[in-house]
Order: structure tokens, then C-alpha cells, then sequence
């Protein structure tokens, strides 16, 4: 096809300027060995290197102590450890799944639901002693808070630099947010031993703990 | 950013109850290597990597039915890993009842006891630094230094604003580059 064309090249130009007897092509010019074969990778390489990565230009903005560190793990794994890793996790599945699905018989199943009842009472007289004794003794958390005031302030300072982040920043503004806003709601009593023991009775009874 | 056309193919396989647990192997196989080393670096011990990452592939298995598409499997699988990698650091705290310190100490008495350690050369110099940091910084530190994690990625994968991972990031360098300077 090249060489059709070539010929129809020195054709014409004979035609123009006879006498001109030029040499056919194609052209003297050499060609590397497997150039064309290379040329797609070599291009894409200069387009990869030209693309910035933001990782590394971010790094080398930061800190270019890092960016000069290469970015290998230092760690290894066993060998061939992933080589049947999803065969060990597949058998951890199904047994994960046979555990699940015995069967529970039905009187150890009413003795939970008394076990459960049980716990429930104790829960409750607990919570009520509990919340008894701390409206009685207010001055535990007074005893915390003069804890706190003997930390110095330097020393808080210090910790929350070293120990927070974006993400607690988050999380405390936050937190006062909501904090305004509950400040502004009226206050619910948690004190049980302001419930009524009939309503507390009428509770049970209309509950499944009763069964 | 939807499912991506393959893992849409691997879900099918899944959902079908004849290929269902040839569809998951097929899941574990592409996204084991990675979610190991993700978990790798914040558990330090190969054998915690281990249970973590069983762990995580049985809760996958559990949820993968409601999976919605319209999210990457990938960054799903990833929130599911830093979650119980979190939960698995919180529990060895509360179980040493040790204070945080004790257990950054801890974690690099493990990267101690590799047997490639060198102290003085640069690599471990920087995982001791990244040991350092805060657990959640520590995440934001891998994902983007290791995992080369785009923000919006990690944002999805830890339901934080981009702009709080930035920061995170940045404070996260500066401290490295503080320790390997001063270490």
C-alpha cells in the first residue's frame, strides 16, 4: 500500500519534472527496533508524570520530610496467607451459622423469661436506691468537680492539644449545641421513687414480664 | 457515587440463593488484600489483623442483604472495618484497663516484636510516629497516606465533613514529622 503510493509520488513528479529519476520511496530514515511496539506505554508514562498526584503534592506542601519516605509498609503477612483466607472465613460463616440457628427449648426459654423478670425487680429497687442516694448526696459530684479544679489549667491545655482533633472539635461544638438547646427544654424527673407503686404494678401486669 | 458495574455482577451472583456463597467468596477475593492491610496498620499484630478481618467479612455477610447500590461496596466494606477495628482497640483498652498511653505502648511493643524491626531506619521511625497520633487521626493518616483515600471518599467511609479530615490530616503530619525530628 506504502510503496503503491510511493510510486504513484515519483509518477507525478516525473510527470511535473521530467528527468528527475528520484529514488523510490520509502525514505533512508531508521526505525528503531520495536519502536511502535513501546511508543502507547512511553506516551502514557509522560501523562501519568505530568498528572499531579494530590496525595504526594499535598505531602510535599506538608511536609517534606514525609514526602521523601517511601510509602511501603514495613509490616508483612504470613506467606500465602490470603491463598485460602476466604475458604477459613466461608467455614467461620457456616459455623457462625449453625450456632445461630440451635435450637432453644421452650422451658429453658420460661425459665430465662423468670431469670429476666427476676433481674428486672432488682434492676428497678436498684435504680431506685441508686437515684435515693444520690439526691442525698449531692456532694459526690461536688467532690469531682473539686478534683477537676485541682488539675492546673496548663495541664488541661496541654492534654486536649495533644489528644484532640477535627473530629472532638466536632463533637464538642456539638455537644454545646445540644446542651443550649436542653437547657431551654423543661426538665423530666428520672427519680423513680417518684412513680407511684400502683403505676409501676399496672406497668408489669400489661407488660410480658408478668407471663 | 453507585455501585460499580463489577461489583453490581458480584452482588447478583450473591443474591441468587444457588450462587450465594460463590458470590461472596468472589467478594472476600477482591477486597481481602486491602481491607487486611487497612486493618493491618491500626491493630499492628498479624493475628489481630486476623480475627478483625473474619469479623468484618461474618457482619458483611449478615448485612450484605440490605446493601443499598447506590453506594460503593467499597466504602461500605471500609466503614465496616474501621468500625470494628475501632470496637476491637476499644475493647483491649477496657480489657488491660490501662490508660491510652499504656496502650500506644502496647501496640508498639508489638511493632517491636517484628521480626524485620530496625529503629533506626526511616519506615519504622514513621510507624512508631503514626502510633503516636490519636486513634480516629491515626485512620485519617492511613487512609490518605497509605490508601491514597480521595477526602469525599473518606467522608462517606467516616460520616465526617471533608473539611474536618483535612485538618485532621494536616495536625496528623505536622505531629509526625515532629516525632521522627525530635525521636
Amino acid at each position: 500500500m506504502m510503496t503503491n503510493k510511493g510510486n504513484d509520488i515519483v509518477k507525478e513528479l516525473e510527470e511535473i519534472v521530467p528527468g528527475l529519476n528520484l529514488p523510490p520511496t520509502p525514505p533512508p530514515y531508521g526505525v528503531p527496533a520495536g519502536y511502535f511496539d513501546q511508543l502507547p506505554e512511553q506516551v502514557l508514562q509522560r501523562i501519568r508524570s505530568m498528572e499531579a498526584d494530590p496525595v504526594q503534592e499535598e505531602l510535599s506542601e506538608l511536609s517534606p520530610l514525609l514526602a521523601t519516605a517511601s510509602r511501603q509498609l514495613p509490616l508483612s503477612a504470613p506467606d500465602g496467607y490470603f491463598n485460602d483466607l476466604s475458604t477459613r472465613i466461608m467455614a467461620g460463616i457456616s459455623e457462625a451459622q449453625e450456632n445461630t440457628a440451635r435450637v432453644v427449648p421452650i422451658h429453658s426459654r420460661r425459665r430465662y423469661r423468670l431469670w429476666a423478670v427476676a433481674a428486672s425487680v432488682v434492676a428497678l429497687l436498684g435504680l431506685s436506691t441508686l437515684s435515693l442516694f444520690l439526691f442525698r448526696h449531692n456532694s459526690g459530684a461536688g467532690s469531682f468537680e473539686a478534683q477537676l479544679a485541682g488539675v492546673p489549667d496548663q495541664a488541661i491545655v496541654e492534654y486536649l492539644q495533644s489528644h484532640t482533633d477535627a473530629f472532638d472539635n466536632e463533637a464538642i461544638l456539638s455537644s454545646v449545641s445540644s446542651a443550649a438547646v436542653a437547657d431551654e427544654l423543661p426538665k423530666i424527673s428520672t427519680n423513680l421513687d417518684e412513680l407511684p407503686e400502683e403505676a409501676i404494678q399496672k406497668y408489669l401486669e400489661s407488660s410480658e414480664w408478668s407471663n | 457515587m453507585a455501585v460499580t458495574q463489577d461489583d453490581r455482577a458480584l452482588l447478583a451472583l450473591y443474591r441468587q440463593p444457588d450462587t450465594r456463597e460463590k458470590g461472596f467468596t468472589a467478594i472476600i477475593q477482591k477486597y481481602q488484600e486491602r481491607l487486611y492491610w487497612h486493618i493491618r496498620r491500626l491493630v499492628i499484630d498479624h493475628e489481630d489483623a486476623n480475627d478483625v478481618l473474619q469479623n468484618v467479612f461474618i457482619k458483611v455477610w449478615k448485612n450484605l442483604e440490605g446493601f443499598r447500590e447506590d453506594a460503593q461496596l467499597f466504602t461500605w466494606l471500609y466503614k465496616i472495618a474501621t468500625n470494628e477495628c475501632l470496637t476491637f482497640l476499644e475493647q483491649q483498652k477496657r480489657k488491660s484497663a490501662v490508660s491510652l498511653s499504656d496502650i500506644e505502648t502496647g501496640l508498639s511493643n508489638k511493632l517491636r516484636a517484628d521480626s524485620q524491626f530496625d529503629a533506626n531506619k526511616l519506615e519504622w521511625k514513621l510507624q512508631k510516629a503514626i502510633l503516636s497520633l490519636p486513634e480516629k487521626q491515626r485512620v485519617v493518616f492511613n487512609l490518605r497516606y497509605y490508601d491514597e483515600m480521595p477526602y469525599e471518599e473518606m467522608s462517606r467511609v467516616l460520616e465526617t465533613s471533608e473539611g474536618a479530615l483535612k485538618a485532621s490530616y494536616h495536625h496528623a503530619v505536622k505531629k509526625i514529622e515532629e516525632f521522627i525530628k525530635n525521636g
